[in-house]
Formats: C-alpha cells, structure tokens, sequence
C-alpha cells in the first residue's frame, strides 16, 4: 500500500528527519574550526547515494519497495533487506528517543523519570505514525517554515555574538580531520535518508522520488550548514567539540538587552519538532519492515509494539550521553556504512540489471 | 515487582482495546500482533524488575566481531 504525497511536503518531511539530533548535537566535530568545510563536503559527496535511494523508489513507481526487491532480486534478498533496514530503522529510533530522553535530562528535568518524556513522544509519535505518512508530510510542510524562521530568529539575536574569525585558519590541521568530519557527517544525519525509501510514499508530478529526495537533502543540508556554522562562530571550534550539545550551548548565549534571555528553549523546540519527524519516519520504516516480514499487508496494525517496545530498547541501548558516544564509534559506524552505502549501491546495481534484462520485462505481461 | 504487574496489566488492557477497535480482525493478524505485544511486555517487565540482559557482553561481542573483520571504529 503507497501513500501517495505531494513532493514538497515530502521534501519538508525528509528535511526535518535529517535535522533530528543532528542540529543539537552537532556534526563533524572532528574537523574542527572546519566543520563548515566538512558539512558542505558532506552535503556533495552525498547526492550520488541520495540519487541510489531515490532510483530505487523510482524503479517501479506502482510498486512498493518490497515488491520491487522482490521482483528484480528475489523473495530472499527481499526479506533479508527488510530484515536488516527493520533492525537499523528501530534501532535509530531507540538513539532518537534515547538522545532526545538525555538533552531532556540534561538540559532541564534532571529529576523526572528517565521513562517519562520517553513514553510521552513515543505515544505521540504512535499517533502521528498510526495518521499515517500523508498527514506527517503535511505536518511538516507547516512545520517546516516554523523550525527555519526559529532559527533565523535565534540567528538574529545572536548576531551580535557571532565571530567568524572562529572558523579560521582555514584547513589549519591538514585534510585529515575535515575528511573524518566528512565521513561522520555523511553517515549522521545525510544518509539516514536510506530509511526514506521505506516509507511507502509515493508521490505526485514528474519528479518522483529524486526530485523530492535531492531537494529534501540540498535543504536539509543548506539548514544545517547554517546552523552549525553559525554555532561555531559564536562558541569557537574548542567549546564545539567538547560540548555534547554545542547548538544549546551558542543560543543560551542569547541576551538582548537583559529582556530576552534563556532562549535556548528554541532549540529544545527545534529538537522536540525534528526528532519527532525522524522517530515517526523510523517508526513507519520499521513497521513497514516488519509488516513485510511476517506477510502483513497493513502496517499501521505493527505499529504499536513496535513503538512500546521503544521503552526497553532506549534502556537497553545505552544508560547514558557517555555510553551513547561510545556506542557510536563502536558499533554504528560500521553498521551505517554496510547499510547506508555498500548495500543500496549492490542492490542498485543489481536490480537495474535484472529489472532491464528481458525476462524480467516479460514477466508482468505473461 | 508492582511496577511489573502493572506494566502487564497496563499492556494486557492497551492490547485488548486496541484489537477490539480494529475493523478487520483476522487470526493470524491477532496472533502476529499477540506475539509482538507479550514479547515487549515481557522485556518491560523485566526491565521494570531491574533485570536487564548482559548488554556488555553482546556489545563486547560485536564490537571485536566487527574489529577482527577490519570494520571496528
């Protein structure tokens, strides 16, 4: 079953899933003073996978991807790839939920139960995924304009913080580290786009998947390059890197006049609106996933275990903000660049062969 | 162990509204959905006991899986 949506609204939707975290924790922070320079590399060196997501939506528009797995790569290909996108999509929802859980414990409700704000944008994210993905696309769209004009209102009143001679000496430590805060920026957030394709969504106009997906990363990426720059700018390249949530950090600094102050509740806003698009996109691939897995066509039925089982998996996947960065280089590099480049590319491959060869192109007329 | 009964009573209840709000109620829909929901179940219960599984170890494992194939960070 494809839900079919306009393309800008998917565009919002993907720009807001790529934000989630990512705008408050900050990215390529390994590249320091040129983190700038590591988040437009990031953003280029991108689009060519971002253009592998989108054709494989792209390569039967009438079919979901399941069904298109099926036909050019074979029922177990399939399975495995849902099998292992389901596991990855649930997984980035556990970080998300568990991110979102911590900056909430940091940053203010040190007291409240761990399991409180998590159960509560779990249930939220059950119902927006129950609505489905059309009103989540349309939700963003709104949405959208409301999260960029915070942040060019937070720009504007942070202006006068803002040192640009904290993003120089350019390229002062080599190519080295900007290249790590590439790759790290690439895997988090850019190319968690490949959950993206599982979504079901199908849309409207002659675009179709690459006109929504390229516009919805350039966006995303332009958005983010614009907030992180700025960040660095106003809290310098040493405060960045240590700092857990440096984005806090820099509008927490806002102070007009001792009238406006405090407004770092922007960010915990941006957060909570981001990362709620991103847990509903993951919760839906998963579901979606699953769905496929045990041969159930509808999957707003999965949704609800799967979205409760959110609450163990976010203790379970780590206790803390230290153990989440370790569980990070740990465990998540590799496991982002097997399912974020080197299977969509082999699938890719695979399928335009098998799905142009002419056998395949017999077979839906017999 | 409260916390636990509760957590059980709680789901065995979100469970049964939710199927019984269902238009279309097929068995093996159910029981797909039964099986999913006493799994989860089960581990909040465990959780809410404090029993939580050897994560350490799993993580450990895979870590130096990953590593001794060139994958580790």
């Amino acid at each position: 079953m494809q839900e079919v949506v306009a393309p800008r609204s998917g565009m919002a939707t993907l720009v807001l899933m790529l934000m989630g975290s990512s705008i408050v924790y900050g990215v390529g922070k390994q590249a320091g003073a040129d983190t700038w320079l590591a988040v437009i590399a990031a953003m280029i060196l991108s689009v060519p996978f971002i253009l592998v997501y989108a054709r494989l939506v792209d390569l039967d528009p009438n079919n979901d991807i399941f069904q298109t797995l099926e036909k050019a790569l074979g029922k177990l290909v399939a399975w495995t790839a849902a099998a292992l996108y389901g596991w990855y999509a649930l997984l980035l929802m556990y970080n998300s939920v568990n991110n979102l859980g911590n900056f909430i414990a940091v940053a203010g409700l040190v007291e409240t139960p761990r399991a409180v704000p998590r159960l509560f944008l779990l249930v939220i994210t059950l119902a927006a995924a129950k609505l489905g993905v059309e009103p989540l696309t349309r939700w963003s769209t709104l949405f959208l304009i409301v999260v960029v004009g915070i942040s060019v209102f937070a720009f504007a009143l942070v202006s006068e913080e803002i040192d640009y001679s904290n993003l120089q000496p350019i390229l002062y430590d080599g190519i080295g580290p900007v290249a790590a805060g590439t790759f790290s920026t690439m895997a988090f957030p850019f190319l968690e786009a490949v959950l993206f394709i599982f979504i079901g969504a199908a849309y409207r106009g002659q675009g179709g998947a690459r006109q929504v997906m390229l516009w919805g990363h350039l966006i995303a990426g332009a958005t983010i390059l614009f907030i992180i720059t700025n960040t660095l700018a106003v809290i310098g390249p040493d405060v960045y890197r240590i700092q857990y949530y440096p984005v806090y950090g820099a509008a927490s600094r806002i102070d007009v006049g001792g009238i406006f102050t405090r407004l770092e509740i922007t960010v915990t806003f941006i957060f909570l609106a981001t990362t709620f698009v991103k847990i509903t996109v993951c919760l839906i691939a998963a579901a979606r996933c699953c769905g496929y897995l045990v041969g159930e066509p509808r999957y707003t039925y999965l949704l609800t275990p799967l979205a409760l089982s959110g609450i163990v998996g976010t203790f379970w996947l780590a206790e803390g903000t230290l153990e989440m960065e370790a569980m990070a280089l740990q465990v998540w590099r590799p496991m982002q660049l097997v399912l974020q480049i080197i299977l969509p590319v082999i699938i890719w491959i695979v399928a335009e062969i098998r799905l142009k060869s002419p056998k395949q192109q017999k077979a839906p007329q017999s | 162990m409260l916390g636990a009964a509760a957590v059980v009573v709680l789901y065995v209840l979100v469970a049964v509204g939710e199927v019984m709000l269902w238009e279309e109620r097929t068995l093996r829909r159910v029981l797909i959905y039964s099986i999913m929901m006493a799994a989860v179940c089960i581990l909040t219960a465990l959780l809410a006991l404090g029993i939580e599984p050897p994560k350490g170890i799993v993580r450990g494992f895979v870590g130096s899986l990953l590593q001794k194939l060139g994958m580790g960070g």
